[in-house]
């Protein structure tokens, strides 16, 4: 191989090191298509029921000592 | 001519290294080996049931997975057909048995509320003076299948607890439906058939009218036979086993909605 071959061929290695390196960052800064409009607005959802504000956590139940009559 | 072949085969090698490299790096090989599998740990807190509003499943609240509750205030609660409407009924608070009258919440109007009746037939509902009663809200709901005999525990959206249960047989079968636990009784024999506590819910049996001097109403209760969880074999009530109930009865709030699925 002449020297001007094997300098060829140094260059397409340092060429190909040097892609191998920055390609995923290459890759990775490609931009990407924005979102739809409609993909990116929130769903319309159903109104909630009105809720009365009045309202705290319940407790447990207070047991009343009695004779069941469950079906059992 | 070998000169110009060396060349040109050096310039394919760099332009394969170059492909090679910005392969590996493109977003679209990576989706390719994404693992979408989710560890054990948030399986198990994956939602299992959605709190719902409207009819007979009770109404949600700000609170995730809670539910409304409505406690009477006085010593009755007029029942009505809609807003403003005349009494159509009124119920007793304390109940005969002396638990406070309970509502689970179906629907809100400014100053009303329609609440599910602990009464014939099952899943009644009528209105309710908003004045007459106080407000709460449950995290708990107890979610039964009686396919699978199983009892799960849900608290704000998750399943906390799973257990067995045995629930009707074919002749006296436990009714389907969103219901709610109206009352919770400490029998004189914690040993006896319905174990150390006993719900009564707002469900009543279909083929039994009456029974042991009541009037047919469903319970979830511990047992003085647990061979029989995982079985249909009670007259329409729910056994779990007593260790169950009696956590249970040191948790659930009345009101607490009950999901019976088949």
């Amino acid at each position: 191989m002449s020297s001007k071959a094997a300098f060829s061929a140094m260059v397409a290695v340092v060429v190909g090191a040097t892609l191998m390196i920055a390609g995923p960052s290459f890759a990775a800064s490609t931009p990407t298509p924005a979102p739809s409009r409609s993909a990116a607005a929130p769903r319309p959802t159903a109104a909630p029921a009105p809720v009365p504000a009045e309202s705290r956590r319940a407790t447990q139940a207070k047991p009343v000592r009695a004779r069941p009559h469950f079906t059992g | 001519m070998v000169r110009r072949r060396a060349h040109v085969g050096a310039l394919i090698a760099a332009a394969a290294i170059a492909l090679v490299a910005t392969g590996c790096g493109s977003p679209e090989s990576g989706t390719g080996a994404t693992d979408t599998s989710i560890p054990l740990s948030q399986k198990d807190s994956q939602p299992e049931v959605q709190a719902k509003s409207g009819s007979g499943q009770g109404l949600s609240t700000a609170e995730p997975g809670s539910s409304l509750v409505a406690t009477a205030r006085g010593s009755q609660v007029t029942i009505r057909t809609a807003p403003g409407a005349g009494a159509r009924s009124s119920l007793k608070n304390p109940t005969a048995i002396g638990a406070p009258l309970t509502f689970l919440v179906l629907e809100s109007r400014p100053g009303w509320l329609k609440v599910q009746l602990p009464m014939r037939p099952n899943g009644s509902s009528g209105w309710v003076a908003q004045a007459d009663v106080t407000l709460s809200t449950t995290p708990y709901r107890l979610v039964i299948s009686m396919s699978k005999h199983r009892l799960d525990v849900i608290y704000e959206g998750r399943r906390i607890a799973r257990h067995d249960v045995g629930v009707g047989k074919v002749a006296t079968p436990t009714p389907k439906g969103t219901y709610y636990l109206t009352e919770l009784i400490e029998p004189p024999d914690p040993n006896g058939a319905y174990g150390p506590y006993a719900f009564g819910l707002s469900a009543f049996s279909n083929t039994l009218k009456t029974f042991a001097g009541g009037p047919g109403q469903l319970g979830l209760h511990g047992t003085d036979a647990p061979h029989g969880l995982g079985k249909d074999i009670s007259h329409g009530c729910i056994r779990v086993a007593n260790t169950v109930i009696t956590q249970l009865a040191g948790e659930l709030p009345l009101g607490t909605p009950v999901d019976i699925q088949a």
